[in-house]
């Protein structure tokens, strides 16, 4: 790989390094702002709808997005993927931490699912459909659905606590991979740390689906 | 108190025939551990449909958990055959061959790629000669604390039986190589090659491929602190990743 | 590049120190081991090095340690030998520490000392409770090093079986057995070295590792290399019962202050915490005032013997001892004997922080082994040139470590082992070389059918033995001959026992001829290779049982009640050197001396007279031939041995 020769550097350890780089930034600090954005939906439809617009003002919105949340997105996830084939899978280690390494792993996939569910369902979807822009109306429309309310409901409800675990979680492996947090206590502190992040954004973005449950 | 000890026993005649299972049942008497059991089956081979069988063929020497030889898959789980006391194990015990390692003969397998892992990090000091040069640098009894539970490693394969990102088909270094690149990264004299075993780590098969399931220091029978060493070794490689970078 | 290789066979600490070494001086290695050598049984060793580093500022030099060694050995070890060792002995440490060691420190730094049996100075460095697993490292590191650089090859899975002889009687390669393929085949090598450690399988459950079995050696005896001091077996005084194996509490556990204690009633039947102090027998401590609980390993034993068996106060009934660590914090415990302890916890279940450990004395180290020469200097030391240096009776042949027999004496010091090993690996190797460069013909020269013929021999041996159909269990076998060595080798010998124990060994021997191999199969088999191993143990413990009766006095670890001397309570030893000078000098003023102590004189004077002697066995008509050779005790006059 011509990139990483530039680097001075072997591709397998760079594109882990990114992948592990790109799972916090950009794509974690986008669902932080993301999830952020979604408390817009107890300010009303007006509101909600205004502040999502807005971001799309910009000429570039479109080509940021791509180049900040879905190509470190789909990068993460394809070599996330590839990495899962990669493993053994061996239950009778039942240690709390060979748990998470797995959840972290299923949540991915899961995770990746439902985004590309979501994508299609909020973004190219009304686009197709020319009623880009409305939506506050599409979403809730979406949830009270008699036929499909209920289904959208719980891939939502699993697919937003999915992401939010995989990106708290992996924010603690991420810390151990950069060599952040060295010692077994430090490592102890990083994992309340991504507990309460989890806890936060859980609570945070249950809030936010609440106003149009 | 139970009168007998039965052992299943997952046994393979060599390395390319097929493994099938055996089961043993031997007197059970106190105070008795795996490698206890499986010395009474070879003063005595005959399984427990009372037919008579080869010996069970397994690894062992120290047989005080300081040789690392005689580890296997006890009920599920990988640790020192010699340290397993019957009396704390569920029974049927059941023994397998470490799984990440080819199998040379029923419980013995073949741990070379270890070794040769420790010559992937260069564990070593790269001494001037043997003659007398005088003493070593000196120490704080703090680093000296350090470095002694790393050098406890013994090379068993623990962390890497327990590791569900090493496999036979790949060339995962595994914690106990990425330790030892630490202990060796701190000695005063050794660590003149640093960068040289961070290179070892960046490539395919090194740290990067560790997926921080954390097995490997709940499996180690010493305790030596793996995920530690890893994050160590993971902030020294950032730390060559942006060299590389930005100084090379 | 060297054309010539040695063979070293081994890779515990002489084994990788010897490869060390001559790889660094240029010599193309084939190292030969059982298993992979980073698990050789060197790992056991817990507590120390000795060498006199006088860090402690107590005075301490080389030349005590040289004392103190003889003394312990009780003058029965080579002088010049010990003399050169103890000399080197700081060396060694300083150069294992550069090696990267992870030795205990002071607080400023320095390399710590602590206290060990047999000496009155803090002489033993340590790296935790694991030095001899921490110092067997440093020396496989280096030689990994080598092996990348191609100097040394690493046969792993190996046996040695035989040593190749060519028409002059001179050895020109060995004959190795894969483990695992089961192929037997002839290697040259211009010398060959055994550095394959002790018998201590001879004995069952001891705390030797599987591996020592003393069979390497004992094939060189079959072949013509004589055996030195057989008899003389260690039996450590603490070691923890277990069913596998009696696994070791180090010395270091009363170098730490750990004492030695039996209740005083016996029977006493109320858990250790409960009995107080005052109804607690710190037998060693009221017997040897000033050593203590570190009195040497020979006297210890012997003490807890006789506390059980004579004095009936085993713990419970049953032959044990407690040793108490209890009274120390759990931190201090931790830093100082952690793996240990843990050890201890780990194999009975039971904490030493909290309750006193339960011990019994056990087989631990052979003083005695394979005969090796050496060249002394005028000044009492060694020429470190000389091939003959660590030599056996065989020419091309040499021995190192465990395996060898010239450094302990009677009874070896704790923690000298370490060092014996590393030095006579270090030592031997430019002697080795010399002799190397120097042989009359190349082994490329040596005629092919030599090789050819000595590997057929052992092929044949082989199949013969995979063809034994008889009747006896080959482990069950040896089980029954360990329990033998067990209840009548080991630290109360007695001549009617020995004599019975040498017939039942002859029983043995002909129950060995009717074995059934019980694994015929080719693929890593390792039942033939056993069987052949049992046979070489049955030679050993011939050769210890035989030696035992035939020395008729008590010395060392060869105790026989019969022959003690019964030295008077208030003997001082100098009283003696007093009157070796008046009897040198012509005239030995009687009066001048009580008489009870002149009388114990006379009796030690014509006893040293007699048995101040090297053990020579040779291979004779299936039996060992027992002869005695002198000892070179220029340096340090021989004296009674007296700890308290």
């Amino acid at each position: 790989m011509f990139f990483a020769e530039w680097c001075f550097m072997d591709s397998h350890f760079l594109t882990r390094r990114i992948h592990s780089l790109t799972g916090v930034v950009p794509v974690g600090l986008f669902l932080v702002y993301h999830l952020y954005l979604q408390l817009y939906l107890h300010s009303g439809a007006e509101t909600y709808n205004n502040s999502v617009n807005s971001f799309y003002d910009s000429p570039l919105a479109i080509w940021a997005l791509v180049i900040v949340v879905y190509i470190p997105l789909f990068f993460h996830a394809f070599l996330g993927i590839h990495l899962i084939f990669e493993t053994t899978v061996q239950p009778s280690y039942t240690y709390f931490s060979h748990l998470l390494y797995w959840l972290q792993r299923i949540s991915g996939i899961g995770v990746l699912l439902f985004i590309i569910a979501h994508v299609w369902n909020a973004q190219l979807g009304p686009w197709m459909a020319g009623t880009w822009g409305t939506h506050f109306e599409h979403l809730s429309s979406g949830f009270s659905n008699p036929e499909s309310g209920m289904i959208t409901k719980t891939v939502y409800l699993f697919g937003v606590l999915g992401a939010v675990f995989h990106f708290a979680n992996g924010l603690n492996t991420f810390c151990m991979t950069w060599g952040i947090a060295l010692t077994p206590k430090s490592q102890i502190r990083i994992r309340i740390f991504s507990i309460l992040l989890f806890l936060i954004l859980s609570a945070s973005s249950l809030y936010a689906l609440a106003a149009i449950w | 108190m139970p009168d007998t000890v039965t052992l299943k026993i997952k046994r393979q005649d060599s390395e390319t025939s097929d493994s099938y299972w055996e089961t043993f049942t031997i007197p059970y008497i106190p105070r008795s551990n795996v490698i206890s059991c499986l010395m009474d089956i070879q003063a005595n081979p005959v399984n427990a449909k009372g037919e008579e069988v080869t010996p069970v063929v397994w690894e062992s020497n120290c047989l005080e958990e300081v040789c690392g030889a005689c580890t296997m898959v006890i009920n599920g789980k990988v640790h020192q055959s010699c340290s397993a006391l019957v009396d704390q194990l569920e029974k049927p015990i059941s023994l397998e061959p470490m799984s990440k390692f080819p199998v040379v003969r029923d419980l013995a397998v073949d741990r070379a790629r270890m070794f040769g892992a420790l010559k992937k990090v260069q564990a070593w000091v790269t001494a001037d000669g043997y003659h007398d040069l005088g003493p070593g640098e000196r120490e704080s009894t703090s680093h000296q604390e350090v470095a002694y539970k790393l050098s406890e490693c013994m090379t068993c394969g623990c962390c890497v039986e327990a590791c569900p990102q090493y496999s036979l088909s790949n060339n995962f270094l595994g914690a106990a190589a990425i330790s030892q690149s630490r202990l060796f990264n701190m000695h005063p004299t050794a660590k003149n090659i640093a960068d040289e075993r961070l290179d070892t780590l960046m490539q395919k098969g090194g740290i990067a491929d560790c997926g921080n399931a954390q097995n490997c220091v709940e499996a180690c029978p010493k305790s030596i602190p793996l995920t530690e060493s890893i994050a160590e070794m993971g902030r020294q490689v950032s730390g060559k990743f942006w060299r590389n970078i930005f100084q090379a | 590049m060297n054309k010539r290789r040695v063979i070293v066979i081994g890779g515990g600490l002489a084994g990788l120190a010897a490869t060390m070494k001559m790889a660094e001086l240029g010599m193309s290695i084939l190292l030969v081991s059982f298993l992979p050598v980073k698990r050789s049984h060197s790992v056991c060793a817990q507590g120390g090095i000795n060498g006199a580093v006088n860090i402690k500022g107590e005075g301490d030099s080389p030349e005590i340690h040289f004392y103190d060694t003889v003394k312990g050995g009780d003058f029965l070890a080579h002088q010049p030998l010990c003399k050169d060792m103890c000399l080197h002995a700081p060396y060694i440490i300083n150069l294992m520490d550069r090696l990267g060691v992870t030795f205990n420190r002071t607080p400023e730094g320095n390399l710590d000392f602590r206290r060990f049996g047999g000496t009155l100075y803090h002489r033993t460095a340590f790296a935790g409770a694991t030095t001899g697993q921490q110092l067997l490292y440093a020396l496989d590191e280096q030689v990994r090093h080598f092996e990348v650089q191609g100097l040394v090859e690493k046969m792993e899975w190996h046996e040695y079986l035989g040593a190749v002889l060519n028409d002059d009687g001179r050895c020109v390669g060995a004959i190795i057995h894969n483990l695992r393929s089961g192929e037997i085949k002839a290697e040259k090598g211009d010398a060959v070295i055994l550095a394959t450690g002790g018998p201590g399988l001879v004995y069952g459950r001891t705390t030797n590792s599987m591996v020592c079995t003393g069979t390497a050696v004992t094939s060189a005896y079959l072949q013509g290399a004589k055996y030195g001091n057989g008899e003389f077996i260690q039996i450590h005084p603490s070691a923890i019962p277990g069913r596998d194996k009696l696994r070791l509490m180090s010395e270091s556990a009363r170098g730490e202050g750990g004492r030695v204690w039996v209740p005083r009633k016996a029977g006493d039947s109320r858990k250790p915490r409960e009995i107080p102090e005052k109804e607690r027998f710190y037998f060693l401590e009221e017997r040897y005032p000033l050593f203590g609980n570190l009195v040497p390993r020979d006297v210890g034993a012997r003490e807890i013997y006789d506390i059980c068996v004579n004095d009936k106060l085993g713990v419970h009934g049953e032959m044990k001892v407690y040793l108490d660590l209890t009274h120390h914090t759990r931190e201090f415990l931790d830093h100082r004997l952690g793996g240990i302890l843990e050890i201890y916890e780990k194999f009975t279940g039971v904490d030493p922080h909290e309750e006193p450990m339960e011990i019994f004395p056990a087989v631990h180290y052979s003083m005695g082994g394979i005969w090796t020469d050496y060249t002394r200097t005028e000044d009492g030391l060694i020429d470190h040139q000389s091939p003959n240096n660590q030599m056996t009776s065989i020419t091309g042949l040499y021995a190192a470590g465990e395996a060898d027999y010239q450094y302990h004496g009677g009874n070896r010091l704790g923690a000298n082992s370490l060092l014996s090993c590393i030095y006579t690996g270090l030592m031997m190797s430019p002697g080795v070389i010399n002799y190397v460069n120097n042989v009359p013909e190349s082994v490329e020269d040596v005629a092919e059918n030599v090789f050819a013929d000595a590997t057929r021999q052992w092929q044949e041996k082989f199949s013969e033995i995979k063809g034994m159909s008889g009747k006896e269990n080959p482990y069950a076998l040896h089980r029954e001959m360990a329990e033998e060595m067990i209840s009548n080798v080991l630290i109360v010998r007695d001549n009617s026992k020995l004599k019975s124990t040498l017939d039942k060994i002859d029983e043995f021997e002909s129950r060995w001829k009717n074995i059934k191999c019980v694994d015929t199969t080719d693929w890593s088999n390792p039942v033939p290779s056993f069987i052949n191993q049992l046979w070489n143990m049955i030679q050993l413990s011939k050769i210890i049982t035989k030696g035992a009766l035939l020395r008729d006095e008590f010395r060392g670890s060869h105790y026989k009640p019969e022959f003690d001397l019964s030295q008077p309570s208030d003997f001082k030893p100098e009283t003696y050197l007093e009157f070796e000078k008046q009897k040198e000098a012509g005239i030995v003023k009687e009066n001048a001396f009580e008489p009870e102590h002149l009388a114990y004189m006379k009796r030690f004077s014509v006893n040293n007279k007699k048995w101040l002697k090297t053990t020579i066995a040779t291979y004779k008509e299936g039996r060992p031939e027992i002869s005695y050779e002198e000892v070179d005790t220029s340096l340090i006059a021989p004296r009674p041995r007296k700890y308290d």
